[in-house]
């Protein structure tokens, strides 16, 4: 080896082992979160998870699931002893939260909906991800049916008093004007900025606005943010 | 068998000083820091059901954790309405506030924080599990979902831009000291 090659392997020896001298950041004083903040966390991330909304969607069928058992059986018990009004095990089965599902049909909203169609593919076609091309269009067909609750399976935002704005500002956005302008490869990870334009109610000019696909959250999941002004909506 | 709320207790014990340590090192901003570790926590709780091995829940907390802080720190790039000197007034404001409380270590980490910043955030990222976390190259790379060898390389290369911008800052010949 030579004189210079050998020189440079010493050095890179040395810079890999020797990293001490980052290690005083290690004790800088303001390491430790505050103790308040701490505390109310832990609570909030307990009240949370009691909470039904913030149960997993796939629990959540489970539970609906399991409820629609029960009611069909009680139904079918009911009806074949004649104690009860035929009437009422139809209405118990139709108050069955099973109709949300079907108020997001993917397939019925990209054939019923041409522009959610073509977005739909254009992110299919960037992503190679049904699933991140699923969630884009339901993100957005979440919102144009103001259900926070399904809006919350498909953005990170999950507070109410966050999604609450978006809702209000998204009722004034003519949706059969949505599209996609641009899409945008992160260079950090795994996911897409999408720039989308559209008109306003009773506006003609084209506004812009971004949104975030998030393909791989290091555990598979994808979601959906967008740059939203919250501090003006909650003036 | 233990309940999706007492697991979700026991990370948060077991974690949230590690995800709020990443995350004031990522950006050193306190508020910053904590809305990182809230998100985190609040992705951890919602994606739970995901976590089919608990021999890897550190490094599945840590890479939502990284990603959040990337997610975070691209959305105020892109928050146009702010302007960038309330930003950098807000930032230096916080650094004046740690720099008053602890003048004496003053110079053995905050310049040392400042030149991390620097780093772009996949080398930050790799610095502040490998050197300050003091995790392994397998956990590391387990959280960046890359290959150990990359997270060898991009460590030594993070390591030396590290010594080469706090050697422009404060003029330490480390050159001077590898003859």
């Amino acid at each position: 080896m030579s004189k210079k090659g050998g020189t440079i392997l010493k050095s890179q020896n040395k810079s890999e082992s020797n990293y001490d001298f980052i290690k005083p950041l290690a004790e800088r004083p303001d390491l430790e979160p505050d103790g308040n903040f701490v505390n109310n966390l832990r609570k909030e991330i307990t009240r949370m998870k009691m909470n039904s909304h913030s149960i997993s969607l796939p629990r959540r069928l489970n539970i609906v699931g399991v409820g629609l058992l029960a009611i069909f059986t009680i139904s079918i018990l009911f009806l074949s002893f004649e104690h009860v009004n035929p009437s009422e095990g139809t209405q118990k089965i139709e108050e069955a939260p099973i109709t949300t599902i079907h108020q997001y049909d993917i397939e019925e909203l990209l054939s019923k909906h041409p522009n959610y169609n073509a977005m739909y593919q254009l992110v299919l076609k960037e992503t190679k991800s049904t699933k991140a091309a699923e969630i884009f269009v339901l993100y957005l067909e979440s919102l144009k049916q103001e259900d926070i609750n399904e809006f919350k399976k498909y953005s990170t935002v999950n507070q109410d008093f966050k999604i609450k704005p978006l809702i209000n500002d998204y009722k004034q956005v003519n949706f059969e004007t949505l599209a996609i302008e641009k899409i945008i490869w992160s260079q950090a990870e795994p996911s897409i900025e999408v720039q989308i334009s559209y008109q306003r109610k009773k506006e003609e000019a084209n506004e812009l606005r971004s949104l975030h696909i998030y393909l791989n959250d290091g555990v598979t999941y994808m979601n959906v943010s967008e740059n939203f002004k919250w501090d003006e909506w909650n003036k | 068998m233990r309940s999706e709320s007492s697991l979700i207790e026991e990370l948060y014990d077991e974690f949230h000083k590690d995800v709020y340590h990443f995350a004031l090192y990522f950006t050193n901003n306190k508020e910053e820091a904590e809305d990182i570790t809230q998100d985190t926590f609040i992705k951890v709780m919602k994606n739970l059901y995901q976590l089919k091995d608990m021999s890897k829940r550190k490094t599945w907390i840590l890479s939502i954790a990284k990603n959040t802080a990337i997610d975070l720190k691209r959305k105020h790039k892109l928050i146009h309405f702010l302007p960038q000197v309330l930003l950098g007034n807000r930032q230096q404001a916080f650094n004046e506030e740690s720099n008053e409380t602890q003048l004496v270590n003053k110079e053995n980490w905050s310049s040392i924080q400042e030149a991390l910043l620097h780093l772009k955030p996949h080398y930050r990222t790799i610095v502040i599990l490998r050197a300050l976390k003091e995790l392994s190259v397998s956990e590391t790379a387990g959280i960046l979902g890359c290959t150990e060898a990359k997270v060898s390389v991009d460590f030594h290369r993070a390591v030396n831009k590290l010594r080469k911008e706090l050697h422009v800052q404060e003029g330490w010949d480390y050159l001077e000291e590898s003859k």
